[in-house]
């Protein structure tokens, strides 16, 4: 427990993170603490709390949350800020697109820990150890002091550790997150010994028909969402919000039941995470399927991967909307990971998004959980050595999830193309064994069989660590980790951000989600006499002019100069990528 | 950089394709309703496939005929700037020199993929007859039986009323058995395959496919 709570009213600006505050008006004694202690000693000292306005906005949004225990803490918390401003023992700050809350705490202490005394009072690992890291860094001798606190399960103020472990493995991390409780499962080395055997079952439910189930007592299947899977179909039920899966017959074994038992055994308590939430029955008492909650959106395989619906679909996105969706989406796998369950099974089809905040996993039945395995997987997405095997026979490693997780990576940012693809390629199975990555970065790689079209453009307009991280991983065969990811997708995020906002330090990163040219270092956007907007390289621009010519888009310029590049299938054509790249590299 | 449409439309559609190639027979002896059932089976697949999402930007259909020769009537394009064709009978069965026209075809398809760094599943090939061929099949037959030992490509044979000839299609196809269309029933047919393919077309690349087979019944006599 912290007690020198003098020193912190007196000598320190005080942040409050959201889970902090709800976390603290849970408490008695954290309602003591926030709304007496506290207070009393600010007024003593003159001074006050500081809420960035994104917090604020954060405790709104979770008034409206579908789970009752967000909706309760966001309930106490908004009756707690409203104390302290009708008491006036808080400043709101706040610009205009801010980023999200813990990039702006990121923000602000590395702005103003060297002139001022900070703590943050936050009960999320991650931030803490974020603005720890920042704290730590050497680059920068300060006298002045940080200090990042949470409330602790008593509702008192306790430090985060002094070390907060910089790991990746999966068991290690969940250990210090006191944000939510972490329901772990066991790690296993072996597959489930013994044999699997089939349950004798008399009736498989159908549509219209009656299932029961001890927390919802009798349901009804009212519409058939899906019966293309190849282990059972899934309703509609009569309760809105709740999806049942039937088995078929023959896969109703006594190891799906025990896996199911055992995944009923832990909340695991992840947003859009479509986890079993119960046993169904059939009239006999049997177990036959389970429930979970209906997922919402469309599958990533057309939305996101096929370029025209994804246009038709969010036809606003640029690529702050696409780094948003595919934070959300890596969150969730980190979450699982910290949970110890891999997913086993990442593909295009069991990803769905609403929206780029609202996303939902399905198919968790088939996750890897303890000793038993995930039984299915996609050849695309499945490392070089697991190719051809049985994956019901063995249980994946960490590792492998990590290829599947670096390709779904890359195809979320290059829309729909797998990393592998190339000219003169084979088949994908043979183009992820020959590990040739044909894109560049810096010095490494070349772009000689990059996919014709646009591909090259899409890339080279990526965050340059963007960069480093896929070539990492195909290129250099060593698989970024899951938060190595996150980081460096909310870093562009946040560069993204700084260029709306207009910061010229970003401006020659593009919003474009499909952009059609290289990498511009200064951007000069014009309107063609056609009518066309186009953009190009500054330099080139001025150079123009001073000669008096007019700037052309690139439609224009193709008609007066472009040699045509034919396709022939005989011979290899290499792209030329046009007039600007040469001019410029 | 220039492209042509086809080029752009090859390009800039990251989606894995199928190519399938229709080789029917318009030989004189289809004259009447069944070249017309055979056009309205031809449309509706047609339709069909623009209409799914998925399968839209996946599939990628030409279409070879044979009489007294063969001939390429649609080549690989978008389904949105292709039409179904309008399909006449006459002249004799050049059912070899049909296949291999098909097989020429999927092949070069099968280049313009791997130079541009296009994915794409394995070709299929639907080939119809109402008789037996009056070309020699050896060089074609042989070159389908290969590709199909060697998973690189997937045979519909398909055999239209009595006359067709069920042994010779069975030289095409060493795994699959050919299949005698039960009356005219096209358009059952043509809509099995759009389901399958549309099925394909949601399956990642290397999947293995699992054609719904229980379905054949609807439309064959096996």
């Amino acid at each position: 427990m912290f007690k020198n709570l003098d020193d912190l009213a007196q000598n320190y600006k005080i942040f409050w993170d959201t889970c902090s505050i709800m976390e603290c008006s849970r408490n008695p004694n954290g309602i003591q603490l926030a709304t007496r202690d506290l207070p009393a000693l600010l007024r003593k000292f003159n001074n006050k709390f500081i809420l960035p306005f994104k917090v604020i906005e954060e405790v709104n949004k979770n008034l409206n949350s579908d789970k009752e225990h967000t909706k309760k803490g966001a309930t106490e918390a908004s009756k707690l800020i409203k104390m302290w401003l009708s008491e006036s023992l808080v400043d709101i700050k706040g610009e205009p697109n801010d980023p999200f809350a813990d990039q702006l705490f990121q923000k602000v202490f590395t702005q103003f820990r060297l002139n001022h005394n900070l703590v943050l009072i936050t009960n999320d690992s991650h931030l803490a150890e974020d603005i720890r890291n920042i704290c730590n860094s050497k680059s920068a001798k300060t006298r002045h002091k940080s200090k990042i606190l949470k409330i602790n399960k008593h509702g008192h103020l306790e430090e985060w550790g002094t070390v907060i472990k910089q790991t990746n493995s999966f068991t290690t991390k969940a250990n210090f997150s006191q944000k939510n409780i972490i329901n772990k499962f066991k790690v296993c080395t072996s597959i489930k010994s013994g044999v699997d055997t089939p349950l004798n079952v008399n009736l498989i439910p159908a549509l219209n028909d009656y299932i029961g189930s001890k927390k919802y007592g009798t349901l009804m299947l009212t519409k058939i969402i899906s019966d293309k899977g190849g282990e059972g179909i899934i309703y509609a039920t009569n309760k809105p919000d709740l999806v049942c899966k039937i088995y078929r017959k023959e896969k109703l074994t006594t190891f799906k039941q025990q896996k199911l038992e055992l995944m009923l055994s832990k909340e695991i308590n992840i947003d859009g995470v479509c986890w079993p939430v119960d046993i169904a029955h059939n009239n006999s008492g049997q177990f036959v399927g389970y429930l979970m909650p209906m997922a919402q959106g469309d599958v990533i395989q057309k939305c996101l991967f096929t370029k025209p619906i994804l246009q038709k679909t969010f036809p606003h996105w640029n690529k702050t909307h696409l780094l948003t969706t595919i934070i959300n989406i890596i969150k969730k796998i980190e979450q699982l990971h910290q949970r110890n369950i891999l997913i086993g099974d990442i593909n295009p089809q069991n990803i769905l998004i609403k929206n780029e905040k609202e996303i939902y996993f399905v198919d968790a039945d088939s996750y890897q959980i303890e000793e038993f395995p995930c039984p299915v997987g996609f050849p695309t997405f499945t490392p070089a050595h697991l190719q051809g095997k049985l994956f019901d026979t063995f249980l994946r490693t960490q590792n492998d999830e990590l290829f599947a997780v670096a390709v779904l990576m890359f195809m979320m940012i290059v829309p729909g193309k797998h990393p592998y693809s190339q000219q003169g390629g084979g088949t994908q199975i043979e183009n992820i064994a020959s590990k040739k990555f044909p894109y560049k970065v810096g010095n490494e790689g070349d772009f000689n069989d990059t996919p014709k079209g646009a591909w090259a453009y899409i890339w080279h307009n990526l965050s340059r660590s963007m960069k480093e991280k896929l070539y990492d991983a195909f290129g250099k065969n060593k698989l970024p980790t899951v938060k190595e990811w996150r980081k460096s997708a909310e870093n562009y995020l946040y560069a993204l951000e700084q260029k709306v906002q207009g910061n010229v330090n970003f401006q020659h990163l593009s919003l474009d989600i499909f952009p059609t040219t290289w990498k511009m270092q200064k951007p000069h956007y014009f309107t063609c006499s056609c009518g066309n907007k186009d953009v190009m390289e500054k330099d080139f621009a001025d150079k123009l002019k001073s000669q008096n010519k007019t700037l052309l888009c690139g439609g224009c310029r193709e008609k007066i100069n472009s040699p045509k590049v034919s396709l022939s299938s005989n011979s290899s054509v290499s792209l030329d990528f046009g007039s600007i790249f040469k001019l410029f590299k | 950089m220039s492209m042509t449409i086809n080029e752009q439309e090859l390009f800039d559609n990251p989606t894995a394709r199928v190519a399938i190639c229709l080789v029917l027979d318009v030989s004189s002896s289809m004259y009447g309703s069944p070249i017309n059932e055979l056009n309205q089976g031809v449309q509706l697949f047609f339709d069909a496939i623009r209409n799914d999402d998925m399968a839209s930007y996946s599939a990628d259909i030409s279409v070879v005929t044979f009489g007294s020769q063969a001939s390429k009537i649609v080549d690989f394009a978008s389904i949105e700037r292709q039409q179904a064709p309008m399909l006449s009978a006459s002249g004799t069965t050049a059912m070899g020199s049909g296949v291999n026209l098909a097989l020429d075809l999927l092949e070069a398809r099968k280049q313009e993929y791997k130079d541009a760094g296009v994915d794409y599943h394995q070709p299929w090939m639907v080939l119809m007859t109402d008789g037996e061929p009056t070309d020699n099949i050896i060089q074609a037959s042989a070159r389908t039986s290969k590709l199909i030992n060697e998973r690189k490509l997937t045979i519909f044979p398909i055999g239209i009323g009595s006359g067709a000839n069920l042994s010779v299609l069975k030289q095409f196809s060493p795994k699959r058995q050919p299949l005698p269309l039960k009356g005219l029933n096209f358009k059952q047919f043509f809509e099995w395959l759009s389901k399958s393919i549309i099925a394909v077309s949601a399956s990642s690349v290397g999947n293995e496919i699992r054609l719904d087979t229980s379905k054949i019944s609807d439309w064959a006599t096996l």
